[in-house]
């Protein structure tokens, strides 16, 4: 069960739920007439560290000498419902199909657990008016800070109580640093069943970590 | 303009959820309803919105 609170704060807080926030996805212009594609998310949870915001917000309501800590846009990322996750049909209003979790066996309970990098599964108290939600790292994106602050005016939700809020951003965080490794070739890996049906004159493709690590490793 | 959430669940009944992605004022009536149907809101729109550029008479637009 995620702990939340509300908090009566006019600034945007690390961790606040937000409804209705739009991102801009396209701008063109074409005889004259100007089409803007706008994407309508209805929840979405605010990743931007708490202490840029605060001090974003201290610079606002006093003077001060410079605006060294002004924002241009806080990340955010959406919360999608979970029933609608396990269907991979979260994105079925912009014609695109996700890959469906099973609820029921391995795959569904890794993601309640947070097993699973790319997700982070939220459940709610009763009184929280949110079915239970996953976060999708992957589909973060920026909102314009001021356009937020005023959004928040009428769509704050709730906020993701601190250390459960910490431990979205850490995960976050982790998300995005994670370093993708290349495939080895199965010939470097021992599978001689598979290096077998190589032909002879095939030379192993070399590994690019293994060239900068020394010898003795 | 959206009304305030505090006012939208002010008669919802407990243990009951939504996306709050709806804007009715709640009664038990609607409370079940959009219990019902929330499975089938919350999803993530496309909206187009077009408007045709104006240039001024000096040219500008």
């Amino acid at each position: 069960m995620t702990r939340t609170e509300r908090p009566n704060l006019p600034r945007i807080c690390q961790g606040d739920i937000i409804r209705d926030v739009s991102y801009l996805d396209g701008v063109s212009e074409s005889a004259g007439v100007l089409e803007i594609s706008r994407l309508d998310f209805p929840l979405v949870i605010v990743l931007t560290q708490d202490c840029e915001l605060e001090q974003e917000h201290q610079m606002r309501v006093q003077p001060a000498r410079n605006q060294d800590k002004w924002l241009v846009s806080v990340l955010v990322a959406p919360l999608y419902n979970a029933q609608h996750v396990y269907r991979g049909e979260h994105l079925s209003e912009l014609n695109l199909a996700m890959q469906p979790i099973n609820q029921r066996k391995t795959p569904g309970t890794f993601l309640r657990n947070n097993d699973i990098p790319r997700y982070h599964y939220l459940e709610f108290a009763p009184e929280v008016p949110i079915v239970p939600s996953v976060i999708d790292f992957k589909h973060y994106f920026s909102v314009n800070a001021e356009n937020l602050r005023e959004r928040k005016k009428s769509c704050f939700v709730c906020m993701v109580a601190p250390l459960f809020r910490e431990a979205v951003s850490h995960r976050f965080a982790a998300y995005l640093s994670r370093i993708g490794l290349p495939e080895p070739a199965a010939a470097e890996i021992g599978n001689h069943a598979t290096a077998q049906l190589l032909p002879e004159d095939t030379p192993a493709p070399s590994h690019p970590m293994r060239q900068s690590q020394p010898e003795n490793l | 303009m959206p009304e305030p959430l505090d006012k939208i669940f002010a008669d919802y009944p407990v243990g009951e959820q939504t996306t709050g992605a709806t804007t009715e004022v709640s009664t038990p009536a609607t409370a079940i309803r959009v219990e019902e149907q929330k499975y089938g809101i919350g999803k993530v729109k496309r909206v187009r919105l077009r408007a045709k550029i104006i240039h001024d008479e000096d040219g500008a637009s």
